[in-house]
């Protein structure tokens, strides 16, 4: 069995061309009508304790209608595309769009559009059979018994693909696939533990033993830590330990967990970057740029209104250059350009890059090589439950987990307890001094980010956990 | 039920003067007792019960149709094609030898019939199941004809020979074939019941399951239901109506659900879905329990034919509004979200789960089949799942509600968002943003054990956030709550009424000093100790995280079994539940039964101080010594239920608030949570809230700004020395719980009250 068993003959921009027939038919009265269709299946092979008892095989798909009249909008959603459920969500639409108050915002629907090609969608992702993956996973789990260990985990592929549409003549479509295989390996009810992780569009990319043996070396390393007394260290970060930490780059607790590199909510003096643009805000060896054309990114070339997303200079040499806009925001403000970064409207919250990508200047180099050059600080493989507290400093705070290491004079001396940080994320991008090459995050925390390895000076540590 | 089956049979048997005479029934309920006596289980004297109905409902019918007076039916001779068969059947076929072999044959039809019962029964107790009330089903079907219309064989008057009646004349001599055929003599019926020929249905029931369980069977089953058959005419017992009538009378009861191929099934289903009353039944109110139960029994069944241990199947109707405003734009959605979860256990190793929102009969046997599959691959590697048993549940639940929230429009919902927001336009102000949350989850439950359980569960949620910006940065103050319950919330919450209070405190933090750093007597708000027991003790109770099955993401926990029972966990003045129920309160963690069917329970996790108790599955409960799950597992819509929090409450204590406020001489108030973390074995965390008061000398004095503070979970709560009555305890939803790869969301509730902390870290986080 693989994923590709389920696969539809018909392709989704031929059931969405259907479906949208459909669409038109009910929504009497609205002027303009969007049609989305997304599609996601999954394949999940989760294992725990040496076992593998949690797989999953998952599908779904969804759509989305939007309709407009005057300067009224309403959106519903259905996870099913029978013709009687279809009505039922265009109706619900319609009369959520007689008592809808006016957006101020609103404008008429996109006409047709040309997108540059990309090719996300990996055949052998999508063929690869349950039982080569499970080969895997069972390679890990006799790894972990051979070494006394328990192995804990996922390995998962997906296919997303997204069709768009609407009466103004713009059809968008996107196909990709992607997956990830993360790993800890453990014992002694964790006091021991390591981590390893790796992500994949292709899954030919995946070297599975390698995240296996990387999980053990690590979990080897990591027994009885001593405790070391927190305050400021030297850190190296693994480039797979710290997706949760970078999406805070992007989005605030302040105002309810919004996005903050758009337009809107700049302008709005909504996000923690207003007001802050020419400021140096993080160092000067670093570039953060949304690209969706990068040959590593993930998603579709076009935004939540199917507008074609360019590539676009957040932060250059450390100076906040730019931001996230859109046609709302081309249209509000005589200044500012569209560039393809609206969410699905309507969208109160404003824009937001969806596909950033951290460039370190000064060449790249791998983790091991950064921990050489560290004198004296900690090797950190993994970073958890991190929060915001305070938006301004984007002061963020944090566990270590499954392996923290002592390194002095470029080797790791020891392990030692996890321990709870209290670090600005924008002073830590003033104390780099040395990147890896980046890596996918998983799309966990929501957008698809290319994140490097680093070397960075003064990392703040407040407390020290029991273990 | 089956036990007052057997009394009123018991009483028949006497009525009718069969019970003192011989009989496989009453040997079988004579049996019984030993079976108990013996050690064996509920379960085999509950799987035992349909068969010992079934061998006397089949008794029976030798007592009541040979009783009734009524004349039977008697053809007679010359007349009709049955006829016509008969007699040339047995002028073309007569010989001693046949004789003997057919009497066999005839014989066989009741043996058969306990032989494959007990076969199904070792290989496939859902097969035996519906083998055994198809069988009572026959049997009763046939009753009805008997007593309206007794019908006599051809032998009786002459029609054709009874030829069986030749083979018992030769009883006493050693052929094996007659000494078989006399055994299954002992079960004949009575002689005018020949309409319809049960001989004809159990035998074509007997062929039709046992090629289920096994296709090669056929080579044996196929044979044996013609030579059964053939026999009932050549010995002269029945006409050729009588086995039409038998298995026609099969086919009806079977053929619609279950004997049909796959092409033909297909064609079925594409004619119901396209037919007028499928789609109007979707439509309906009660659409997810009809066709929950129509897809479980494919689901079941097929996973029952693969030899699945055990399979559950949920269907999950999800219906939910947001309506937003933020500054002066409106945004809603609505989303409907449909589809099936499938979990089977395989060889009792290996567990395998897929889920679809393409619910049709089809696609539905084919997700089966995928959950089946992954369910062999677990099973390679082996994991020791070891199942608690759970009783039959078959149950409808709605929760209760006032006022449907998904039926207030989305208009009113606007008018109030923008009431509130509208209050909140002030200088300073940045961000302004409400949020109605309405909810309606349908859901259906059925297992392979029985369990049949619908319920259907409303749920409301509001937010109001302002933001304001000054000297000290970005300030925030809010209020959310989140019940299982309608849009009355939206009155008891009065977000308008909040507005303007909200607006001037995240005015004023903006302008108010910080905390400081150091340690402090802490009194937290009811909501912030919700969240502390959320973190710190809900997470490290999942038992699957204790056992290691979520060390990969969620992470572990320092509540090891070990310290089940023993751990001063907290302060003798905390006590915490987990309770599921309705009498704990409307919290989003309250149901009728969970989602692999075990009842909602209430249960201490701490009891005074001491660790005593987890959050469990049916899978896990044996792993830490209990019999039976609390109901923990849940699923986010229709994806693999997980072990979850349901509501995880601190018990509330003696203290009035304002006493608790009195008595204590210098501290900080910390009120309504910013931001949280917690490391993954749930010791060390952090916690700051949205605004502080110092306390001095017993009452409330200035402002603060983000306070914070952070400890080691037992530490902490063993330094709490204080926690505020019934009067300010508050059951609070926690809507964004994540757990799991990938990620679910779940909603979980807290109750909690104002508690006082002593000598805690405290920081100023802004």
């Amino acid at each position: 069995m693989s994923q590709s068993s389920t696969q539809k003959q018909t392709s989704l921009a031929q059931q969405g061309h259907r479906v949208f027939d459909m669409v038109r038919k009910f929504a009497k009265g609205a002027q303009e009508i969007e049609a989305t269709l997304t599609s996601t299946t999954g394949e999940f092979l989760r294992f725990g304790n040496n076992e593998l008892g949690q797989s999953q095989f998952t599908k779904s798909r969804t759509l989305s209608i939007r309709l407009a009249s005057g300067k009224k909008q309403a959106r519903t959603t259905t996870g099913r595309l029978d013709e009687s459920f279809i009505q039922k969500a265009v109706e619900k639409a319609v009369d959520q769009l007689k008592t809808a108050p006016e957006d101020p915002d609103y404008l008429p629907m996109l006409g047709r559009q040309k997108y540059p090609t990309v090719n996300r969608y990996h055949e052998r992702t999508v063929e690869e059979s349950a039982e080569t993956k499970a080969g895997h996973v069972g390679h890990a789990i006799d790894l972990a018994r051979k070494n006394k260990l328990l192995a804990s985990g996922i390995l998962g592929t997906s296919v997303d693909e997204v069709f768009m549409l609407n009466t103004a003549g713009l059809e968008a479509d996107y196909k990709g696939t992607g997956g990830y295989f993360s790993l800890t390996m453990d014992a002694d009810n964790g006091n021991q533990t390591g981590f390893a992780m790796s992500t994949f569009a292709d899954i030919s990319e995946l070297d599975p033993k390698q995240v296996s043996e990387t999980a053990l070396e690590r979990a080897r390393l990591n027994k009885a830590q001593s405790e070391v007394t927190p305050g400021k260290f030297d850190v190296v970060i693994d480039p797979n330990a710290w997706s949760e930490m970078l999406f805070f780059f992007i989005v605030s607790a302040s105002t309810g967990f919004s996005p903050d590199f758009g337009v809107r909510q700049y302008r709005e003096g909504r996000s923690y970057l207003s007001g802050r643009m020419g400021e140096k805000i993080l160092g000067d060896n670093v570039t953060l740029v949304d690209d969706v054309y990068h040959p590593l990114q993930t998603g579709p070339t076009f935004d939540g209104e199917g507008y074609p997303k360019s590539k676009l200079t957040l932060v250059d040499d450390g100076l906040l250059k730019g931001l996230a806009s859109s046609r709302i925001s081309a249209h509000r403000y005589d200044d500012v350009n569209p560039t393809g970064h609206e969410l699905p409207l309507p969208n109160p919250l404003g824009e937001a890059p969806t596909n950033l990508v951290i460039q370190g200047k000064g060449g790249t180099k791998t983790t091991d090589e950064l921990v050489g050059e560290l004198d004296k600080g900690l090797l950190l493989t993994r970073l958890w439950y991190i929060r915001e507290v305070e938006p301004r400093t984007k002061t963020l705070t944090g566990m270590t987990r499954d392996g923290t290491f002592l390194v002095e004079n470029g080797e790791i001396k020891r392990p030692v307890k996890n321990l709870r940080f209290n670090q600005s994320l924008l002073d830590l991008f003033k104390n780099i001094d040395g990147f890896t090459e980046p890596v996918r995050n998983t799309s966990f925390t929501g957008t698809a980010m290319l994140q490097p390895g680093i070397l960075a000076r003064d990392f703040n540590f407040t407390s020290v956990s029991p273990f | 039920m089956p036990a007052g089956y057997g009394v009123v049979l018991i009483l028949w048997y006497a009525y009718y003067g069969v019970l003192f005479s011989f009989s496989l029934g009453l040997v079988f309920l004579a049996l019984l007792p030993l079976t108990l006596l013996l050690g064996s289980s509920a379960q085999f004297v509950k799987e035992l019960t349909p068969f010992i109905v079934l061998l006397m409902s089949y008794e029976a019918l030798q007592g009541v149709a040979g009783s009734l007076t009524l004349a039977p039916v008697i053809h007679q001779a010359g007349s009709g094609t049955s006829y016509g068969i008969i007699e040339a059947v047995q002028s073309a076929f007569l010989s001693p030898d046949l004789t003997d072999v057919m009497s066999l044959f005839y014989g066989l039809h009741f043996p058969l019939v306990i032989g494959s019962a007990i076969l199904l029964w070792y290989s496939n107790r859902v097969l035996y199941q519906r083998y055994l009330y198809s069988l009572v089903a026959c049997s009763y079907v046939s009753l009805v004809f008997y007593t309206l219309a007794p019908s006599a064989p051809p032998w009786y008057n002459g029609v054709a020979s009874n030829l069986l009646a030749t083979t018992s004349g030769k009883i006493g001599s050693s052929s094996l074939f007659s000494e078989l055929a006399r055994i299954g003599s002992l079960i004949e019926s009575d002689k005018l019941v020949a309409f319809p020929s049960l001989h004809a249905a159990y035998v074509v029931l007997f062929s039709y399951f046992t090629i289920k369980l096994k296709r090669t069977y056929a080579l044996v089953s196929i044979p044996i239901m013609v030579g059964v058959l053939f026999s009932t005419t050549y010995l002269g017992q029945h006409y050729i109506t009588d086995l039409v009538a038998g298995v026609v009378g099969v086919s009806d009861l079977r053929a619609h659900r279950y004997a049909v191929g796959p092409r033909e099934r297909l064609r079925q289903v594409k004619l119901l879905e396209s037919s007028k009353t499928y789609r109007a039944r979707i439509g309906a109110v009660n659409s997810t329990k009809s066709l929950g139960e129509e897809l479980s029994r494919v689901c079941l069944e097929t996973a029952a034919q693969e030899n699945a241990t055990y399979a559950d199947f949920r269907l999950v109707n999800t219906v939910s509004e947001v309506v937003s405003v933020i500054n002066e734009n409106p945004a809603s959605e609505e989303l409907n979200d449909l589809g099936a979860g499938i979990r089977v256990l395989y060889k009792e190793s290996g567990w395998g789960f897929a889920d679809t929102d393409e619910v049709n009969l089809e696609n539905i046997r084919e997700t089966t089949r995928k959950a089946l599959a992954l369910a062999r691959g677990s099973a390679k590697i082996g994991s020791k799942a070891s199942f608690v048993k759970e009783p039959v549940h078959v149950d409808d639940w709605v929760s209760p509600k006032k006022k449907d929230p998904l039926a207030v429009s989305t208009g009113t919902k606007y008018s109030l968002l923008h009431d509130a927001t509208g209050r909140m336009k002030e200088e300073g102000i940045v961000a302004r943003r409400g949020q109605i949350f309405s909810t309606r989850i349908e859901k259906y439950f059925a297992n392979s054990e029985g369990s049949k359980i619908f319920q259907d569960l409303t749920q409301t949620g509001a937010s109001l956030i302002v933001a304001a910006k000054g000297p000290s940065g970005i300030q925030r103050r809010s209020i959310q709550q989140y019940v299982l319950g309608g849009y009355e919330l939206l009155d008891e919450l009065d977000l308008p009424g909040q507005a303007p209070t909200l607006t001037k405190e995240a005015l004023a933090l903006t302008q108010a000093e910080g905390c400081p750093t150091g340690k402090s007597d802490v009194i937290l708000s009811a909501d912030q100790v919700g969240l502390q027991v959320h973190e710190s003790c809900g997470h490290p109770i999942e038992l699957d995280r204790v056992l290691g099955y979520e060390a990969n993401f969620a992470g572990r926990s320092f509540l090891t079994p070990d310290q089940l029972g023993k751990l001063q966990y907290g302060s003798e003045h905390v006590s915490i539940v987990m309770d599921a129920t309705l009498a704990h309160g409307h919290g989003l963690g309250t149901f009728a039964y969970d989602d692999e069917g075990v009842q909602a329970q209430r249960k201490y996790a701490v009891k005074n101080g001491k660790f005593v108790g987890y959050l469990m599955s049916r899978g896990t409960a044996s792993q830490v010594g209990e019999t039976r799950s609390n109901g923990c597992m849940r699923a986010d819509t229709y994806k693999l239920p997980i072990i979850r929090m349901t509501n995880v409450s601190l018990e509330p204590g003696d203290w009035d608030y304002d006493e608790l406020i009195e008595d204590t001489p210098d501290g900080i108030l910390m009120d309504t949570n910013y931001g949280w973390s917690i490391d993954q074995k749930r010791y060390n965390f952090q916690f700051n809230c949205e605004k502080g008061y110092r306390i001095k000398n017993g009452s409330l004095g200035e402002m603060i700004r983000g306070p914070g503070y952070s400890g080691i979970t037992p530490e902490f709560w063993n330094a709490c020395d204080a926690v505020s009555n019934q009067k300010s305890w508050v059951l609070w939803g926690t809507p964004n719980c994540g757990k799991g790869q990938p990620q679910q969301v779940m909603g979980t509730g807290h109750g909690a009250a104002p508690s006082r902390f002593r000598n805690i870290r405290i920081f100023g986080a802004s």
